[in-house]
C-alpha cells in the first residue's frame, strides 16, 4: 500500500496568522513537489486528465509565484477534453489489468479506486499551533492532534494512504487539444485577442496525470514537557498504556475521554478523523476523505500566440520547477532548407568558421542560432548573403 | 547565445541535421522531435537548467 509521509517545516510562533497560513500551504505543497508532482491546493476531487486551464502570468511570474506560494492556482478552467483513449492507453500488456475497462465506478467511502497504485518518499515534520492552523492545513488531523495533546508544538508525520494515479499519454492529449483548438475559429480569435490585448504571453496548461489519495495517517508527538493548558473538552493527561497495564479498569474511561475530545474538536467536512492510538504525549489518527481527492498532477503547457496559434507542448513541471523558458521562445518557425544550407553546413563544421559567422551576424545586429540560421525559411536571403560574403559558391 | 527556436515541417531525413545544429547552442540541453500527421517533424530545443 502506497504511503507517503510528509513534512511541514517549523512554523514561527511569532508569525502573523495570514503569513502562517501561507507557510502551511507552501509547506504542504513542497512535500508534494518533492515527489516530482505539481500540487493541487486545496485538495480537490474535480481535477482530471484532459482539463485545460488558462494561465495568463508570464513564466517568470509563474516561477516566482510557485516559489513563494508553493503551488500554482488552477482557477480558470477553459475546457475538459473528452473521450480520452483510456482503453487504448491501459489495454492489457505484460500484465492483464482492469484499468482500461472504463468507466469505473466512482469510489465511495472505504473503497479504493481501480487505478494504478503510487507510493511517495517519506518525510517528517514539526508544527506549531499558534495562529489559525486548523484553517490552513488541508488535513484536519494535525490541529486535531495538537488539540488532543493539549500542546502548541509537536513533531510528527503525515502518511498518505491508498495513493493512486491515472493518466493519459501526452501525445493523445496534444492531438485532442490541437483538434479542439483548430475546430473553433471563435475560440482562436478570442484567445488571440487576449494575448494581443494583455500584451503578455498566455498559456494553456493541460493535465495529463493526476495523483489521488483516499486518506492520511497523522502521528504527532508533543514537544512540550507538559500540555500547554487544558482547553475545554481536553482529555485527562494520562498514559493509556500505563493505565492499561496498572489499572485496567480505567482504560475504557480514558479511551472514551479521548473519543469525546476528538468529537468536540471536530473533523473535516466530508471526511472523518479516527483515533488509532494515543498517550499523553503522542497521538496517531487516521483521516479518511469521503472520496479520493487529487493531491497533485502532471501536464504540459502550450503558448497561445497573438495570431491564435498554439506552440508545441512543454512539460509543466519542467517549466515551473526547472525554470525552463522554452515556452517564452517557442515561436515555431518553418523549415526552409535551400541549396545554401548545405554550403553553410559544410562551412560551419569548422568551429573557427562558426565564430566567423557569429561575428558577421553580430555586425548586422542579429543574434540568430545556427539551427535557425541554417533551416528557417525566413532566413533564405540572409543565407544567400552569407554564402556570397564567405565566398562559398 | 539564446535558445534556438523550434522548427516545424522538418522532413524526416533532415531531422538529424537540425538536431545537430540546435545542439551547437550552449543553451540547448536536449532536443525533442514530434512527428506531425503529414510525416514531417517539429524539432524543439529544451533549455539547460539554470
Amino acid at each position: 500500500m502506497g504511503r507517503v509521509v510528509l513534512i511541514f517545516t517549523l512554523l514561527s510562533a511569532c508569525a502573523t496568522p495570514s503569513r502562517q497560513l501561507e507557510h502551511v500551504a507552501k509547506d504542504w505543497c513542497l512535500t508534494i513537489r518533492a515527489s516530482q508532482v505539481l500540487p493541487v491546493y486545496p485538495l480537490n476531487e474535480d481535477v482530471e486528465p484532459g482539463d485545460v486551464f488558462l494561465v495568463d502570468t508570464s513564466l517568470a511570474d509563474q516561477a516566482r509565484v510557485y516559489e513563494e506560494r508553493g503551488f500554482l492556482p488552477l482557477d480558470q478552467l477553459v475546457t475538459r477534453l473528452r473521450d480520452l483513449p483510456y482503453r487504448e492507453f491501459y489495454r492489457d500488456g505484460y500484465f492483464e489489468n482492469p484499468y482500461g475497462k472504463v468507466p469505473h465506478d466512482r469510489p465511495s467511502a472505504g473503497t479504493s479506486p481501480s487505478a494504478p497504485k503510487v507510493a511517495f518518499p517519506s518525510y517528517a515534520f514539526q508544527v506549531d499551533k499558534s495562529g489559525g492552523l486548523k484553517l490552513a492545513l488541508p488535513l484536519s488531523g494535525v490541529p486535531v492532534g495538537l488539540g488532543l495533546l493539549g500542546s502548541s508544538s509537536a513533531q510528527g508525520s503525515v502518511t498518505i494512504r491508498d495513493g493512486c494515479t491515472y493518466a493519459i499519454d501526452g501525445e493523445s492529449l496534444a492531438r485532442k487539444l490541437y483538434a479542439w483548438w483548430s475546430a473553433d475559429a471563435d475560440l482562436r480569435e478570442t484567445f488571440g485577442a487576449i494575448a494581443r490585448d494583455t500584451g503578455k504571453p498566455i498559456y494553456l496548461r493541460v493535465v495529463t496525470r493526476v495523483f489521488l489519495a483516499r486518506g492520511v495517517t497523522v502521528s504527532l508527538v508533543s514537544l512540550e514537557s507538559q500540555g500547554a493548558g487544558l482547553d475545554a473538552g481536553m482529555p485527562p493527561q494520562i498514559e493509556l498504556q500505563k493505565i492499561a497495564m496498572d489499572e485496567p479498569d480505567l482504560a475504557p474511561k480514558a479511551a472514551a475521554a479521548y473519543r469525546d475530545a476528538l468529537a468536540a474538536i471536530g473533523g473535516p467536512p466530508g471526511g472523518s478523523v479516527r483515533l488509532v492510538q494515543a498517550s499523553s504525549r503522542a497521538v496517531t489518527m487516521d483521516e479518511d476523505f469521503e472520496r479520493p481527492l487529487v493531491l497533485g498532477y502532471l501536464g504540459f503547457d502550450v503558448r497561445v500566440f497573438e495570431d491564435g496559434s498554439l506552440s508545441t507542448p512543454v512539460p509543466s513541471f519542467a517549466t515551473v520547477e526547472g525554470g525552463s523558458t522554452a515556452l517564452d521562445s517557442a515561436k515555431a518557425v518553418s523549415f526552409g532548407e535551400d541549396k545554401n544550407t548545405a554550403l553553410l553546413e559544410r562551412f560551419l563544421a569548422d568551429p573557427a568558421n562558426a565564430e566567423k559567422l557569429k561575428a558577421w551576424l553580430a555586425e548586422k545586429g542579429l543574434a540568430i542560432e545556427p539551427a535557425n540560421f541554417l533551416f528557417d525559411a525566413a532566413h533564405a536571403a540572409l543565407r544567400s548573403e552569407a554564402v556570397d560574403h564567405f565566398e562559398l559558391r | 547565445m539564446a535558445l534556438p527556436t523550434p522548427i516545424k515541417d522538418v522532413p524526416r531525413d533532415r531531422v538529424p541535421a537540425v538536431v545537430k545544429a540546435m545542439l551547437l547552442s550552449p543553451e540547448t540541453a536536449d532536443v525533442t522531435c514530434k512527428e506531425a500527421k503529414d510525416g514531417t517533424y517539429t524539432v524543439t530545443p529544451r533549455p539547460r537548467k539554470k
